[in-house]
């Protein structure tokens, strides 16, 4: 009864509001020309939308290009050079090779930015975005990784049994390291696609050798799903797992110009050394460079590791906080190049739900500022989390309707208690109050 | 993909499938600018999200995330929703698509139906409910869950006294609104579509067979999906946990891992990959809902390749004493006296075999595509893997081998939620991509009434809502009603069963008129559930909808 007491006294001082409609600018823009960033493109072309394609770099691709096969046997290079091709060719697809976006400001929908190109500065509009700044390997510092030759990387290793064979089929004993720079305290993340690595180079080395003896040190097999298949059959073909103790981890030297590791096996409790031909360490995966300029550009949160933290794991896995910004790939977190093609789809299709329309409205439960009040002092600009305030011609705050979220923190903070939220006005929360707390 | 529709592109999408990934899909299709045909087996959308009580890594009440999107689809003036309906056969091209659904009756008529629970409360018949995986019983007459979307009852064929003996009739004879259908029968729709999404979920693949860990004979060795509706509130045990045999709390619980998964013997050598995370994810659970209580998981490897995976289960460990071991259990042994297990391991410290005895056992058993998907995948000529899980393409992770039928969530390989989200995502990319060019063009929309001129004076209106028990069942709904009517400005109060069910929003709208109110209180649930559609009664009653206040009578004192 207090409760529909408040309700009724919050009833009778309500007003009525009308939304705000503004137009769409059908265009999108992808920030990032790898797998992920011309997947994302090319979904949003397709269904007949024009797209920005930002690409900082002079070619497309981003890491794949670095890849040479996939567990399954399949082809990134071929999936590259299928992308690009439509990516050239889409007459939806307006491309920017050598490029990068310098300004951004607006809201979903109505967005407005520049990229500076080789050629100068474009202004460009834009009614959704999906940031696709992708990923790249850890360079270990560990394990005499850049100081011994025989220390190599995954990658590093798949794209040498491409070239010389010879030296491949001439390996007697090689030993993996799994979890090099993941799930350490510096970088507590999983980077996923390790094991199915390291199962893919084991089974490749052992189709040019099957008498090669291979050992791979881990501390849990994450073959997931199908990939697990795999992983039986290396175990089947007679490489070695071995379990080591991540607090005491596998340490290397060089004895007398051997190559030499030394663990303990976890599960027996055993010490073993083994005197190796080639190291193999299972780089993790870190996020782009460049991600952190365009978090800072875009105003979006990322994780302590820098990948972009998206609004709810589970609800709005593709989606920001900041409506009409979409993510995908590597940049997000690591993941297979299926699951990354899956992903920018995913992106793609959020951002066409903006795209799509003629007009969109905005909630009238939004701020709005007493010009007569405002002294600019500044404190909604930097308190907002959207971004939505700023300070405008007339030297007053302005926020736009259609940027403001309604989360009543400026309201709160404003000095001057310029700012008013519609729909939650202070003589609608008092008189609540107020009733809550008569005695009936 | 080249686009090769036919030039007469149907702008509807048919989705097979209710569960999240469906769902999911069927939104993202809709939201933008096409007509969604939903198909669900059962009475009910919401599939094994329904069914689980958190989710991992963030803990999150499933119901809770759920619920929004169910609501969402079933208010989505371009979804349209099939339950107990299933694809019979697919004929035409990509983009042109002739498709014949085959629905099973409800039995109930939908349109008569408020949902208000007599049937069940008065029917005679009771059947072990699957919802709770067979942990409890039901009626033959019933609502898959308190949150089913339809909120519509339905009788069980199979298990009705009268539709089976043509006894009893009860359900008929109590029936308020006389929605009781007996003689509804089975239908055939023929419907057009441009393209098709498939999203047919998963099933344990434990069964009976499965005698080395006594499934389904010993009474305390449970399965993964029992022991989560065991956790839930709506559970068989109204969320506590109790051994199935005597009802106490178990304070040694088990969870065997890699149960028909990894297990090259029976044929099932793959990795169901989700169940690492539910079983950590149930095991904190147990510690929190029994601190006294001791978690042991028996495992492999423990696959936290997920963002956020590896932190859940380092607290699992750290924070809430989780005890892992690394142990391949093949076999329970029962002791007979108190009904609990025995588990054989090996201790690495002691270095040698240990019984361990526990109250309660979880086996973390593999998945398996849904049972209908076999028969639907040769019936559609889909190709998939020797488990039976569709078979896409490397280039094209979303596409089925048939073109035009794209595939998305556990159907393809098992995955998590967020993986099953971001999938149908992609589905629904590709299914708009084929039948683009009649985006807007099939979808029906809605014009709203002009907003009248109102009265100076405020004139509220007071609705308090039953919400059938679930408020009506702690306060008193007529005392309620009487005091609102005292209060100042209120020129109409009354009360409603449930104030969210189609019926009542029409009464409510016809009431906003005739009484000329110009401001609306609804005491119910909360204004995250159903605040836009009380707004848009008012809308369509001609009322600006910020003329519009709930009281969260249930959400804070029921």
């Amino acid at each position: 009864m207090d409760l529909i007491r408040a309700s009724t006294a919050r009833a009778a001082r309500l007003e009525a509001l009308s939304d705000h409609t503004y137009s769409v600018t059908k265009t999108g823009l992808v920030i990032g020309a790898g797998i992920a960033g011309m997947t994302a493109a090319l979904a949003l072309a397709d269904q007949g939308f024009a797209v920005h394609l930002v690409e900082k770099e002079g070619s497309l691709g981003g890491f794949a290009n670095n890849l040479t096969g996939t567990l399954e046997g399949n082809s990134p290079v071929a999936l590259v050079h299928a992308l690009a091709e439509r990516i050239k060719t889409h007459r939806n697809v307006h491309l920017h090779l050598g490029s990068q976006l310098v300004a951004h400001r607006g809201h979903m929908g109505a967005f407005a930015g520049a990229i500076r190109t080789t050629s100068g500065e474009e202004a460009i509009q834009y009614g959704a975005v999906v940031v696709a700044t992708g990923g790249s390997a850890y360079t270990p510092t560990e394990y005499l990784y850049g100081r011994d030759e025989r220390v190599v990387t995954q990658v590093e290793l798949s794209r040498r049994l491409q070239t010389d064979l010879d030296w491949a089929r001439g390996l007697r004993q090689v030993v993996m390291i799994q979890c090099v720079g993941s799930r350490n305290e510096a970088f507590p993340f999983c980077s996923r696609v390790c094991c199915s690595a390291a199962v893919k180079n084991a089974l490749l080395l052992k189709e040019l050798n099957p008498g090669i003896n291979l050992v791979v040190l881990y501390r849990d097999v994450r073959t997931f799903a199908f990939k697990e298949l795999y992983y039986l059959k290396a175990r089947r073909r007679g490489v070695l797992f071995f379990r080591y103790i991540p607090q005491a981890p596998p340490e290397v030297h060089r004895e007398n110009g051997t190559l030499v590791v030394d663990f303990t096996d976890r599960s027996s409790h055993q010490d073993f050394g083994i005197q190796l031909d080639l190291l193999v360490l299972s780089a993790g995966i870190r996020p782009n460079a460049g991600s952190a300029q365009i978090a800072d550009l875009l105003k979006l949160p990322t994780t302590e590791e820098g990948f972009f933290l998206e609004a709810h794991v589970k609800l709005r896995p593709v989606e920001m906080a900041t409506a009409g910004i979409f993510i995908a790939g590597l940049a997000h977190s690591p993941r297979f190049i299926e699951e990354t093609l899956t992903m920018a789809k995913s992106a793609a299709q959020q951002a066409a739900k903006i795209l799509c329309r003629g007009q969109m409205t905005t909630s009238a439960a939004v701020a709005e500022v007493d010009e007569q009040k405002c002294t600019a002092c500044l404190v909604c600009v930097r308190v907002c989390p959207f971004g939505a305030p700023y300070i405008g011609d007339e030297g007053v705050s302005c926020i736009p309707p259609s940027a403001c979220m309604g989360c009543g923190i400026c309201t709160a903070e404003c000095p001057a208690g310029a700012i008013t939220l519609k729909h939650s006005t202070d003589d609608q929360i008092t008189a609540k109050i107020d009733a809550l707390l008569e005695n009936p | 993909m080249k686009n090769t529709a036919h030039p007469h592109i149907s702008g509807k999408a048919l989705v097979v499938g209710g569960g999240i990934g469906g769902i999911q899909c069927a939104l993202d299709l809709a939201d933008t600018g096409f007509y969604v045909y939903l198909l669900e087996k059962s009475a009910s959308v919401g599939g094994t999200m329904a069914r689980l009580d958190k989710t991992f890594p963030t803990n999150d009440c499933s119901t809770c995330m759920i619920s929004p999107k169910l609501v969402q689809v079933a208010r989505h003036r371009n979804i349209e929703i099939l339950t107990l309906s299933r694809l019979a056969a697919l004929n035409g091209e990509p983009g042109n698509f002739r498709v014949q659904i085959e629905k099973q009756p409800r039995y109930v008529d939908q349109e008569k139906c408020i949902a208000c629970g007599a049937c069940a409360q008065k029917c005679p018949q009771k059947v072990p409910d699957p919802f709770n995986g067979g942990l409890s019983m039901r009626k033959a007459a019933y609502l898959t869950f308190p949150q089913a979307v339809p909120l519509k009852y339905a009788i069980d064929a199979q298990n009705c006294l009268y539709l089976t003996r043509g006894k009893c009739g009860l359900c008929r004879r109590i029936c308020p609104t006389r929605a009781i259908a007996y003689d509804q029968q089975p239908e055939t729709l023929e419907l057009t579509v441009g393209a098709v999404v498939l999203c047919t979920g998963f099933e344990l693949a434990l069964t009976r067979q499965n005698g080395e860990y006594g499934y389904d004979r010993y009474r305390n060795v449970v399965s993964s999906l029992q022991y989560e509706r065991m956790l839930s509130a709506t559970g068989p045990y109204g969320g506590h946990v109790r051994r199935p045999s005597d009802g106490r709390t178990p304070h040694r619980v088990a969870w065997i891992q890699c149960v028909l998964s990894r297990d090259p013997s029976r044929n099932r050598p793959f990795c169901s990959a989700v169940c690492c995370m539910h079983a950590a994810k149930q095991a904190v659970l147990t510690r929190q809902h029994d601190p006294d209580s001791q978690a042991t998981i028996y495992f492999m490897d423990v696959r936290a390749h997920g963002k956020g995976f590896d932190d859940y289960i380092e607290r699992a460990r750290a924070h809430y004493g989780v005890h892992y071991k690394r142990s391949m259990i093949s076999q329970v042994y029962l002791e007979p006296d108190s009904e609990a297990l025995i588990i054989e391991t090996f201790d690495h410290h002691l270095n040698r075999k240990v019984e361990e005895t526990y109250d309660l056992v979880v086996l973390s058993s593999g998945f398996k595509p849904s049972e209908a998907f076999g028969d639907l995948a040769k019936r559609l000529e889909i190709d998939t893997n020797p488990y039976g899980f569709a078979l896409t393409d490397f280039q094209h992770p979303v596409h089925t081998s048939r073109p035009g039928v794209f595939v998305c969530g556990a159907t393809e390989t098992p995955k998590d939620i967020p993986e099953t989200v971001i999938q149908a995502g992609a589905a629904a990319a590709e299914a708009a991509a084929l039948v683009h060019p009649a985006r807007h063009r099939d979808v029906t929309s809605e014009t709203t009434p002009p907003e009248r001129a109102l009265d100076a004076e405020p004139r509220i209106g007071v609705f308090v809502c039953h919400c059938g028990s679930n408020i009506a069942g702690v306060v008193d709904i007529e005392k309620t009603v009487a005091y609102a009517k005292t209060l100042p400005h209120v020129a109409y109060a009354d009360h409603f069963l449930f104030s969210c069910s189609n019926d009542t929003l029409q009464k409510m709208e016809a009431l906003i008129r005739d009484k000329r109110l110009n401001r609306i209180v609804v005491a119910a649930c909360s204004p995250r559930t159903h605040e836009p559609l009380f707004q848009s009664v008012l809308q369509k009653a001609g009322v600006n909808p910020y003329l519009f206040e709930l009281a969260s009578i249930r959400d804070q004192c029921s």
